[in-house]
C-alpha cells in the first residue's frame, strides 16, 4: 500500500503532527558553522566530516584533550521527557566516551537522556537526568560495531526505556529523574582518559515528540 | 523491509517531485528557503520552543511581512498537487494575516496578478477562508472553521478543476473559480502591524 503523503507514513491527517527529525548524514558536506541544520558544540577543534566509504554517514573526531559535540544551537524544538530517539552510529576507539541521544545542552548533562559507551565501564549505560541524575547500566557490553539504539521517553508513564537493535535492553529501563525540559538530539566523543584522538560515526538519525 | 519509494508510490508508478520540510535544527534550510521578503523589522528563525519549527515574527511596524519561499523556483503543478502544513497562528487580531499555501510570488503571494491557493486568517477574521489567484485576478472564500492558536494540520489539495482545503483532516471548502493556470512554490505569509507569531514545524508538498 502506498501512502499518499510522508506525513500520513506516520499520522493520519486529523492527528495534528508533533515535531520530528529524520536526518540521513549523506551528502558532500553536513555543515556544523553555524549555517545549517546541525552545530559543532566541541572544544579543541573538532571535526565533523561526511564519510567516503559505505554507510559512513558523518564522522565526529575528537583531538587531544577536547571532544567532539553535535546539536542543533539549543534549538529545542524537542520534549526531551516525551519524545523518541533513533539513531544508527558506532564508536571506533579504544580509550573512548562516545553519547547519543537527548540534551538540553549538548555540553551538559542536565536535563538529558543518552546512551553512554565509557570504556571506564563494563557495560552500555542509559543516563538521564531531570534535574538529578539517574544512571542505568544494562546487561550489554561495550563494543564497536555499526548499533541502532532507540531511546523512548515516556513521562506520561513514567519510564524511558533503551533499546539495542531492536531489543529491549536487559535493565535498560529508568523511571526516576525524567526531565520536562526542551531539548536536541546529539552526539558526543572524547577520550575516557588522558590525551588523545576518538571518533565516532553516525548514519542515522530520528527523532519525533510523542 | 519496503523501500522508501514504495511506501509512497504504487509500484511501477513514476514519482512525481515532492518536498518534505521537517523545520528543525539550528538554521532554516537556506539551500532551500529564502526570505526576500522580510520587511518593517519582521523575521524567520528556527523556535527555541518544543515543536516551535520555523518562527516568523512581525517587526510591530505597520504592514510589516515576513514570507519563506523558494526563490520562484516553482515546481508543484495547479493541476495536480497538494500542500500540507503543520501550523500554530499568534493571533487573530484585525492587523494581522497569516498564510500558509502555494503562489508564483515569494514576496507579496496573496495578491493579483499572482497563481496562488492559500489558506489564510486574515485580518479580524475569526475563520479560515481560501484564496486564489489565476495570474490576472484573486478572490477567496470563507469557511466556517474557527481560527484559535493551538496547532493544527492544514491541507490544500488542487486537481486542476479547485482547491479542497482541510483543517485537521476534515475538508472545510473546495473554491472552483479563479484557481491557478500555472506552477507554483510553497510559502509561508505573515503580514502584521504588531509583534504578531506564526510556527510551522512541517511543510510537505508535492504533485500527484
Amino acid at each position: 500500500m502506498a501512502f499518499p503523503s510522508v506525513y500520513e507514513m506516520t499520522n493520519p491527517l486529523t492527528t495534528v503532527r508533533k515535531q520530528h527529525l529524520v536526518e540521513w548524514f549523506s551528502g558532500d558536506v553536513i555543515s556544523t558553522d553555524g549555517t545549517g541544520r546541525w552545530n559543532n558544540h566541541g572544544s579543541n577543534a573538532p571535526l565533523y566530516l561526511v564519510g567516503d566509504g559505505e554507510n559512513c554517514g558523518i564522522r565526529l573526531t575528537g583531538l587531544s584533550v577536547g571532544y567532539a559535540s553535535m546539536g542543533l544551537n539549543n534549538k529545542n524544538a524537542f520534549d526531551v521527557g516525551q519524545c523518541t530517539f533513533i539513531s544508527t552510529f558506532r564508536r571506533n576507539s579504544d580509550n573512548q566516551n562516545a553519547t547519543a541521544g537527548m540534551r538540553n545542552n549538548p555540553v551538559s548533562s542536565t536535563n538529558g537522556s543518552y546512551m553512554l559507551m565509557d570504556t571506564n565501564a563494563n557495560n552500555i549505560q542509559l543516563l538521564n537526568n531531570g534535574g538529578n541524575p539517574t544512571t542505568t547500566v544494562t546487561t550489554t557490553p561495550i563494543h564497536r560495531n555499526w548499533t541502532t539504539v532507540k531511546i523512548e521517553n515516556d513521562r506520561a508513564n513514567t519510564s524511558i526505556k533503551l533499546s539495542l537493535d531492536g531489543v529491549l535492553a536487559s535493565n535498560g529501563t529508568s523511571t526516576t529523574n525524567i526531565s520536562s525540559a526542551g531539548g536536541q538530539p546529539s552526539f558526543f566523543t572524547m577520550m575516557s582518559s588522558g590525551s588523545g584522538t576518538t571518533t565516532l560515526d553516525v548514519n542515522y538519525c530520528e527523532v519525533y515528540n510523542t | 523491509m519496503t523501500d522508501f519509494y514504495d511506501l509512497l508510490n504504487p509500484h511501477g508508478t513514476v514519482a512525481e517531485q515532492r518536498m518534505v520540510e521537517y523545520f528543525t535544527g539550528s538554521h532554516i534550510d537556506n539551500s532551500r528557503w529564502v526570505t526576500n521578503q522580510l520587511t518593517g523589522g519582521s523575521t524567520a528563525t528556527m523556535s527555541t520552543s518544543i515543536d516551535g519549527g520555523v518562527i516568523l515574527t512581525g517587526g510591530g511596524t505597520t504592514n510589516a511581512k515576513a514570507t519563506l519561499g523558494f526563490n520562484n523556483v516553482k515546481q508543484y503543478t495547479h493541476t495536480g498537487s497538494v500542500f500540507i502544513g503543520v501550523y500554530k497562528f499568534s493571533a487573530t487580531q484585525a492587523s494581522t494575516i497569516q498564510t500558509l499555501g502555494l503562489s508564483s510570488a515569494d514576496s507579496n503571494p496573496r495578491s493579483a496578478p499572482q497563481n496562488a491557493a492559500l489558506f489564510s486568517c486574515s485580518t479580524g477574521a475569526t475563520s479560515y477562508y481560501v484564496e486564489s489567484g489565476d495570474g490576472l485576478n484573486f478572490a477567496s472564500t470563507s469557511t466556517s472553521a474557527q481560527v484559535d492558536t493551538n496547532y493544527h494540520t492544514g491541507k490544500l489539495a488542487l486537481d486542476g478543476a479547485g482547491i479542497d482545503f482541510s483543517i485537521d483532516g476534515v475538508l472545510a471548502v473546495r473554491r472552483t473559480d479563479t484557481i491557478p493556470t500555472a506552477p507554483m512554490q510553497p510559502v509561508i505569509h505573515l503580514n502584521s502591524d504588531i509583534a504578531a507569531t506564526m510556527n510551522v514545524n512541517y511543510c510537505e508538498v508535492y504533485n500527484t
